[in-house]
Order: structure tokens, then sequence, then C-alpha cells
């Protein structure tokens, strides 16, 4: 069962997925898919899009003698998944009034 | 599709992309790739036509929701929207009240959605018909020389007819008194030449008669078919 996907819920999981550990791309795309039916490509202009706005920066490391691009929060991005969290909670808890109304016990 | 085929024809897919920007891209899924197992590109990242789209969907919008942050001054929540359309991120946590909530949504969240629905759709076909106008024009326009030369031709001719039916009522009427005289003299000449100007009055007449109908008749069915076939050519193309 998928529900539509909006940017402002891909933004939010991100950021979440990013405050956890700074991480790479294919692993924050693995992690979004697994809750989201959003295609791999999805996530590309979605990191594009925070690192510009400032909510993530990239710092690159050495893995298995390639390179790896990381993705770390910043404090505006930390702020700003404050912000989705919380939205997020009030949104959810009126859908689910409005979803669960006349299934009382 | 193997890793290759996917990175180059996601290449030539941005290649009118600013320089940096396609560089990034072609960075990340290269380096996407080098997570992937084998040699092919994975089918859940769908075809480099729709990552290319994706970016480029991206591009825009995040264009469309800089110029709403500018617009919106002192909204900060817009800076980092994209026209999400609902109060979602903002409204609890920063504890604004409903109508702030919503007025910034019509203004800095609420403009990109719309924006993005006017500059996607509707110009876009605005300028496909201007193309669809100009090339009529261009091949019209030797037509509508034709045209212009048929009708000058016609008002020239009913100018004619007109005038010519004046002439024969007028110079009819004048040979009838003229034949008067004539008619004193040598009767039988004389009544020959008042039937002919009044045969050549009644033509002017008949003449006048035809002019006066096609003026008030033709001409007006004439103008609102040529109206209807212009509305009909003009709703063809909007509907086209």
């Amino acid at each position: 069962m998928a529900f539509s996907v909006n940017a402002a819920l891909l933004d939010a999981l991100v950021l979440s997925v990013v405050s956890e550990e700074s991480t790479y791309g294919y692993k924050i795309t693995q992690d979004v898919r697994s809750v989201l039916e959003v295609s791999e490509s999805t996530l590309y202009p979605v990191l594009r899009r925070l690192q510009k706005d400032g909510c993530l920066e990239t710092f690159d490391q050495e893995f298995a003698g390639r390179n790896r691009r990381y993705y770390r929060i910043t404090v505006q991005g930390s702020q700003q998944l404050e912000e989705y969290r919380a939205g997020w909670l009030d949104y959810a808890a009126r859908v689910n009034d409005l979803l669960f109304r006349g299934i009382g016990s | 599709m193997t890793k290759n085929e996917f990175l180059q024809r996601l290449q030539a897919l941005l290649s009118d992309l600013p320089e940096e920007e396609r560089r990034e891209a072609l960075e990340y899924y290269t380096e996407y790739l080098q997570e992937v197992e084998g040699p092919n590109a994975p089918e859940a990242l769908g075809s480099p036509e729709t990552a290319a789209e994706e970016l480029r969907e991206s591009r825009g919008s995040q264009q469309e929701a800089k110029n709403a942050a500018n617009w919106a001054e002192g909204y900060t929540g817009a800076e980092n929207g994209e026209g999400y359309g609902t109060c979602l991120e903002d409204e609890p946590s920063a504890g604004k009240a409903q109508d702030s909530c919503k007025q910034a949504q019509s203004t800095a969240q609420g403009t990109p959605v719309y924006a993005r629905d006017a500059q996607g759709q509707t110009p876009q076909r605005g300028s496909w018909m201007w193309l669809v106008w100009l090339l009529l024009l261009i091949f019209l326009l030797p037509a509508l020389g034709s045209v212009v030369g048929v009708l000058a031709g016609v008002i020239g001719v009913l100018i004619g007819v007109v005038v010519s039916g004046f002439a024969l009522v007028v110079g009819g009427l004048g040979g009838l008194v003229a034949a008067v005289p004539l008619a004193a003299q040598t009767f039988g000449s004389g009544v020959l030449t008042m039937g002919i100007c009044l045969l050549l009055a009644a033509l002017g007449l008949v003449l006048l008669a035809g002019c006066s109908w096609f003026f008030t008749a033709v001409l007006p069915k004439l103008w609102q078919g040529m109206g209807r076939a212009f509305v009909w050519v003009k709703e063809r193309l909007a509907a086209g």
C-alpha cells in the first residue's frame, strides 16, 4: 500500500537518516526506500537540494580504494529536522483522528 | 543496461546543464553504481531519462522556490521549501497561528506550486499557438494578397454596376424626354426611341435593384459566414 510521497516527507526522512550518522548516497537511498516507494534516482535531487539549502554538507572519505562522498547534517539541517518531526506528529495525529474516527471501543 | 551505458546516456541527457551540475550528478551516479554489485545498473535506479528528468524538475522548482522566498520577505520557511502545499513543516513547531500559516502558504509556498503549473503548462501551449499563428500568417500571406485582389475586383465590379445602373436610368429618362420632340416630327422613330430609352432605364433599375439586394441580403451573410469560419478555425487550433 503506497500513499503519495511529497517532497517535505522525503526531505524529513533523508535528514533523519543522515542525523543518525554521516553516511553516503547509496545507503541513504536504501534506507529511505525501505519505507517509501520511490525510485533510486529520486534521492539525488533531494540530497542536492538539501545541500544547497545548507541543511547537509559533504565530505569525502576513502573506502576500499575509492572515494565515498558522505553527507553530514548541519545545525540548520538539525533545526529543520526538528520542525519536520513536530510537523509530522501533528499531521499524523490529525490524520489518525479522522481515519479512525468511529472505530472507538 | 550496464553501468557504463547508464552513465553515458545520463551524460548525454544532461549535456545542456551547466558543466558543474553535470559533473556533480555524474560523480554521484558513478559512485552510486560502484556500491552496486555486478556490471549492470539496478532496476530500481530506473532509466537515465527518469534520473535526468527528476534532476531537471528539482532545478526548476528550486529556482521558483527561491523567487518565492525573495518575494515573501521575512518568511524563513520558504528558503527550504519547494512548494509543498501543506502547513506540515512550519505550523505546529513554530507555534504559528493557523492564519499566519495559511498566509505563508499562500505566499511563499503557494506560489511555487502555482508558478510551476503556470510555467510548465500554459506558456508552453501559448508559445506553441504563437508559432502556429506565425506559420499560418507566412503561408497565408500570399493567399491574403490574392484575397485582397479578388475583393478589390469585386468592389470595382459592384461600383461599376451601380454607376452603370444610375447612368442607364438617367440616360434612359433623358433620352425619353429628348425623344418627345422627335416623336412630334416623325412619330414612328420617336416612339421607337422612347421605347428603347424606357428599356435602358428599366435595365438600369434592374441593375440597381440587384445591387441593393446584394448589399442588404448577400453581403451580411457572407460576412457572418467568414466570421464563423474564422471562429471554427480558431477553435480547431485551440483544441488541437
